[in-house]
């Protein structure tokens, strides 16, 4: 096993760059989400680590040997990672148990070897009696398990993922996030998981590589991820909540009731937005006034819109309706305060 | 059929549309078959059982089927390398070679023929001028049944690319990637994944080239009849010079002869389309699937550029040099060079002019015809039944897809007596070559206003038929706005094709009524090949010159109505 280290990895088309200047280092058998909205260089950082995009700046090394830069460029087909594609990249004119006897093939091993491997890859995704069909005959999420399989059969130390479930309907979404956790604690494999579903990466992953713009914008666990987010951005891009201006403190401080009191109604220095989660807003007889914007019914409670004095909105859960218009008090028992991106 | 359409399109302009196309594509086969199966009762003394017993006959359909099958090896080599190299790698300057690859299949063949007579032989300008010329006396190497493969092989490569670059472009740069990930060299890809996955496309794409190689006149004409060599489609013109009791029926029976093969060949040919289209999920013409480094694409390049430069630069280049000298066997030089052949094409008045005219006639008169006529039945279309629309499609095929010399020899077969009726003869003048053109490009005007018509959302009209708008009105003011550039295209693309036509205007031409193709054809069969090259050098020019006007249209046309734009 050998950890995967991305230093100053940049990609640049034309000179429009689409990764920018990304470090990360990732522990062996590490499940990593890269995360970000459409467009952010996720893809094409996994297609970096593939081998089908060159770098233009930087280097990947896996366990020391340099995969990519200071002029190297090893091929995809000698980097023995393994790919999961969106669209699962199933050959068509290869049954399902060729499919996934490719890799062997491709490695020269033994018929019967490769029989064993392939019976047992195709038994770990449940599709045994599949052998014979051509992937036209599958369903998404057949297809789906026989990409996996295909992974499975060579024991790559890392994985490569790509958008897998953004194909699949909920339903399915469920129990192929389950296979894919289940894949996990078998292999052991390092995994590099695409995606621009944060409940997706939130689920799976041990850590999360937030991106935006080529940029890297914070590296951190599920958990810091959501209480400490560092940025305005990164806070409005996962979880819930308003961010509202809070004066007379810095960034990157967790901010209690009082201190939150006080800061709302101050105007003295400057201001920083500070996030505060809706399970951390409680409607009350007296505290912080505000101004009821929407009522909305979720079913187990009701979402409330709020808008403080400054105009900035916060999010609350109530167990009753709240008329809009109406004017409430709320007590808020914590706020982080964040990095401005504006 | 008129049951299958949508309700409120006006029934007299239905029936008037399907009846015109039945007429057109339908009753020349139709008469034709008659023809050749024609006295059957008298037995071996049947123009049928006549034609089967000439020896003469097999040896042509062996001629046909070893030039075609050579033809066909030559243009899949071509067209397989440029489609592999400009859809699965990284070269640059994709446009230009796409469009000067595609350019002998615009370039008519009697033009090629003439072309690549310039660039051998010992009366070749280009290498007299270059001091390189063979001795006189020794044989011109194109006058051969190999000459003829190369040159049909050159001009109908661009099918076989156009055919398997469509297959290339639907397969998922996923697939290829899968490949490489999974621990496969460039060799193991290509083999166990890109030819699996293109080898239908392939068969489609021989099958097609071969059609079309089989019906060819213009080269076989130019090149085999000098030297003998004769395969059916010229075997059936030079019985249509000599006259004869029978000769009608002969010409018949030869003619169904070919169209049977090229039905063969055809449905070959759609079986393997059908075939080729898998099943494919995933994104398309994402990536390349090779990035080659700078040095291997600056070879790749280098290779692709100097095969256009043997099988297209070359030739035009001899071609020009040889309308510049004053004779063939001259060398060009500051004293031989000469502008007299154009000047002699531009002030004489007689052949060169009328053919001129009549061709300018017949192709703006063929394009804006079927223009009119495409509108309204691609709007049809549109509506119709899927099946209903296959089974037109390919009634309108028909006389696309036979080789020219059939339909030639079925519009004589129709046209020999006087009209019913208006008691007016149609053959000797332009108006049978006109109809045949009608019959033959009315496949090549529809596609590009059925594929923009299909894009058409359906709401549109109804939309404009909430407003109160009637069919008609609909058809004009919000139909034909959208399809516009598609319908002119389809008008360019036919004029493009008909001013340049030969084989149908060589056996249904008649004194006073020739056309360019002919006019060619006829000059350098009579020697004077100088005056040839000078008009086919205006030829040329004036597909580059049409190719490049619809490819400034491209922009507003649906993808695949430019053959040569992606």
């Amino acid at each position: 096993m050998a950890n995967l280290i991305l230093d100053n990895v940049s990609k640049h088309f034309g000179d429009q760059p689409a990764v920018d200047r990304l470090n990360l280092s990732i522990e062996p058998g590490e499940f990593v989400a890269l995360l970000g909205p459409s467009g952010c260089g996720k893809t094409t950082m996994l297609r970096m680590l593939a081998g089908f995009e060159n770098i233009t700046g930087g280097s990947i090394r896996l366990g020391g040997q340099l995969l990519a830069g200071e002029g190297v460029h090893l091929p995809p087909e000698q980097r023995r990672m393994g790919m999961v594609f969106q669209s699962y990249a199933l050959w068509p004119h290869m049954s399902v148990a060729q499919n996934v006897g490719y890799p062997l093939k491709m490695q020269k091993l033994a018929d019967s070897e490769r029989k064993r491997r392939i019976g047992e890859a195709l038994e770990a995704v449940q599709l045994t009696h599949l052998a014979d069909r051509a992937p036209k005959d599958l369903s998404g999420g057949q297809r789906q398990r026989v990409a996996l399989a295909r992974c499975l059969v060579t024991e790559p130390d890392v994985v490569l993922l790509d958008e897998p479930l953004a194909n699949l309907d909920r339903h399915l979404r469920a129990s192929m996030e389950e296979a894919f956790r289940e894949f996990h604690r078998r292999t052991g494999a390092t995994m590099i998981y695409v995606t621009h579903d944060q409940a997706e990466a939130m689920s799976l992953a041990s850590r999360i590589a937030v991106m935006n713009a080529g940029r890297l914008e914070q590296w951190s666990t599920p958990q810091e991820l959501y209480t400490y987010p560092r940025s305005e951005w990164v806070a409005g891009f996962i979880g819930q909540g308003g961010v509202a201006p809070v004066h007379g403190v810095s960034a990157g401080m967790e901010l209690g009731e009082e201190a939150l009191l006080k800061g709302l109604s101050s105007d003295v220095g400057a201001a920083t937005p500070v996030l505060i989660r809706p399970q951390d807003v409680r409607v009350s007889e007296r505290g912080i006034a505000v101004d009821v914007a929407e009522s909305i019914y979720r079913g187990e409670r009701y979402e409330l819109k709020l808008r403080l004095a400054s105009g900035a909105e916060l999010m609350a859960y109530h167990h009753q309706p709240l008329q809009a218009g109406q004017r409430a008090a709320v007590q808020i028992s914590r706020g982080w305060s964040l990095e401005s991106t504006r | 059929m008129l049951r299958a359409l949508s309700g409120d399109q006006p029934r007299w302009l239905v029936a008037l549309i399907l009846s015109l196309i039945v007429l057109l594509s339908l009753t020349p086969s139709l008469r034709l078959m008659v023809e050749a199966l024609s006295q059957l009762e008298l037995g071996s003394e049947s123009p049928l059982a006549r034609v089967l017993r000439d020896g003469a006959t097999w040896q042509a359909a062996y001629h046909s089927l070893y030039t075609s099958g050579l033809a066909t090896l030559i243009a899949l080599v071509l067209g397989a390398l440029f489609a592999c190299a400009l859809s699965l790698t990284n070269v640059s300057g994709r446009q230009w070679l796409v469009f000067c690859f595609m350019l002998p299949m615009m370039i008519p063949p009697q033009v090629t023929a003439l072309s690549w007579l310039q660039l051998f032989g010992p009366s070749s300008p280009l290498l007299n001028s270059l001091g390189i010329a063979p001795a006189l006396g020794s044989p011109q190497p194109l006058y051969s049944a190999e000459g003829i493969a190369l040159l049909m092989g050159i001009q109908h490569a661009p099918l076989v690319f156009l055919t398997l670059r469509s297959s290339l472009i639907n397969m998922p740069a996923e697939l290829i990637e899968a490949a490489r990930i999974n621990g496969a060299i460039q060799r193991r890809v290509w083999l166990d994944v890109i030819f699996p996955l293109c080898r239908s496309g392939l068969a489609a794409a021989a099958a097609i080239a071969f059609v079309s190689a089989l019906g060819n006149f213009g080269i076989p004409a130019m090149l085999g009849i000098p030297a003998s060599y004769y395969v059916l489609p010229t075997l059936i013109y030079q019985h249509m010079a000599g006259f004869g009791q029978s000769m009608l029926s002969d010409v018949a029976v030869l003619s169904m002869l070919i169209g049977v093969l090229a039905l063969i060949g055809v449905l070959v040919q759609q079986r393997f389309v059908r075939r080729a289209q898998y099943e494919l999920l995933g994104h398309t013409g994402r990536a390349q699937a090779f990035v080659l480094d700078s040095r291997h694409r600056l070879l790749l390049q280098l290779l692709l550029w100097t095969v256009l430069a043997l099988i297209l630069v070359a030739p035009l280049i001899a071609l020009i040099i040889s309308s510049l000298v004053p004779a063939l066997g001259v060398a060009l030089n500051s004293d031989t060079f000469t502008l007299s052949a154009y000047v002699e094409m531009l002030t004489r008045q007689g052949s060169t002019a009328r053919a001129f005219g009549n061709s300018l006639l017949l192709a703006s008169g063929a394009a804006l015809f079927l223009m009119c006529l495409s509108l309204p039945l691609g709007w049809m279309m549109s509506r119709m039944s899927v099946r209903a629309r296959t089974s037109l499609n390919s009634l309108i095929e028909i006389p696309y897809a036979l080789p020219g010399v059939v339909l030639a020899i079925a519009c004589i077969l129709l046209f020999a007596q006087p009209l019913p009726l208006i008691e007016v003869s149609l053959y000797g003048s332009l108006a049978i070559i006109f109809v045949a053109y009608l019959a033959r490009f009315m496949s090549i005007a529809l596609k590009p206003v059925q594929a923009s018509a299909g894009q058409l959302d359906g709401s549109l009209e109804e939309a404009a038929q909430l407003a109160g708008a009637g069919p008609l009105r609909r058809l004009v003011q919000i139909v034909l706005p959208l399809v516009a550039p598609a319908l002119f295209a389809g008008g360019l693309l036919v004029f493009l094709t008909a001013v340049n036509e030969l084989t149908v205007s060589a056996l249904l031409w008649s004194a006073g009524n020739e056309t360019l193709g002919v006019l060619v054809f006829n000059l350098d069969e009579g020697g004077d090949s100088v005056l040839a090259a000078a008009i086919s050098v205006v030829i040329v020019l004036m597909v580059v010159a049409l190719m490049l006007l619809l490819s400034l249209m491209g922009r507003w046309l649906p993808q695949g109505v430019i053959p040569w734009r992606t």
